[in-house]
């Protein structure tokens, strides 16, 4: 039973959360940019959290806290409506 | 010994960019890592360049923030460098400088009718922001974002960028401390 507490205390501390649908499409628009161009853009804080064996977040630096994660989020939201006004030659992935 | 204090009470906070105050020109040597850009227009007139030399093609969230009490005030803030579409005229002559033969341009505006109010938690100062913006930077390059107001409007602004936190150099702070009236309440 003390466990039980113990575990959910961890669980209540643990703030990351999920990618969101936008910043998963903003990775696959510029993932399909990169392969036209022939470049690699390193979106590593836009992917879905990864932390390394002490727990230091080593991909998805956007998800780490719902403060930093609100912030991605809109930045994709309004990245990809950016590049539409931007660019008419965008990839399927980049259409909204 | 207060440097200390504010330095374990601010620690435990979610989420901090690395303060710095803006010079005409402000190199940033580790431009992957987050930064807030902190300045002040005080006759309305002033341009600022930031420089940020990235190892590779980057893609990271930006932004400019006013304090709240200043709603008319509204800094825009330009990305300059290679990749970027190639300014119309009309860009051209709102841009503060000339962008440089085979380098490009997008500029945020901040003309949203609504800003969101955003409580900025670690420094615990209310402000309005144009908004966060990803973009994509294409080019292992040097980039620039100029900083301007066109109304000439006056007032403190910050610029943010990125989102990755290091502040395993301890000089980080510095100049959090050294310009409290900037980031601080």
């Amino acid at each position: 039973m003390r466990y039980s507490f113990l575990v959910l205390f961890l669980f209540a501390c643990d703030k990351s959360v999920e990618q969101s649908a936008a910043c998963e499409q903003w990775v696959s628009c510029i993932d399909a940019r990169d392969q036209l161009n022939g470049v690699s853009t390193n979106m590593v804080r836009f992917l879905p959290i990864k932390t390394d064996a002490d727990g230091e977040i080593i991909e998805g630096q956007c998800w780490g806290n719902p403060e930093i994660s609100d912030l991605c989020d809109k930045g994709c939201i309004a990245g990809l409506e950016k590049m539409g006004e931007l660019y008419d030659d965008l990839p399927q992935e980049c259409q909204q | 010994m207060m440097r200390w204090i504010l330095l374990l009470f601010l620690s435990p906070l979610a989420f901090a960019h690395r303060p710095q105050p803006v010079e005409e020109v402000t190199e940033i040597s580790a431009p992957e890592i987050s930064h807030v850009i902190g300045g002040d227009l005080v006759s309305g007139v002033e341009a600022f360049r930031i420089v940020l030399p990235f190892k590779e093609p980057v893609a990271l969230p930006m932004e400019i923030l006013v304090p709240w009490k200043l709603e008319s005030h509204r800094p825009v803030f330009a990305v300059v460098g290679p990749g970027l579409p190639t300014p119309t005229a009309e860009q051209a002559e709102f841009l503060p400088f000339a962008v440089p033969e085979g380098n490009g341009v997008i500029i945020e505006r901040n003309d949203h009718e609504e800003r969101e109010v955003y409580f900025e938690q670690v420094m615990r100062r209310t402000m309005r922001t144009s908004g966060s913006l990803a973009l994509h930077l294409p080019a292992a390059s040097t980039y620039e974002v100029w900083i301007w107001s066109p109304e000439f409007t006056v007032g403190e602004f910050w610029f943010g960028f990125g989102v990755e936190e290091d502040f395993s150099d301890p000089e980080v702070w510095d100049p959090l401390f050294e310009n409290w009236d900037l980031f601080g309440w």
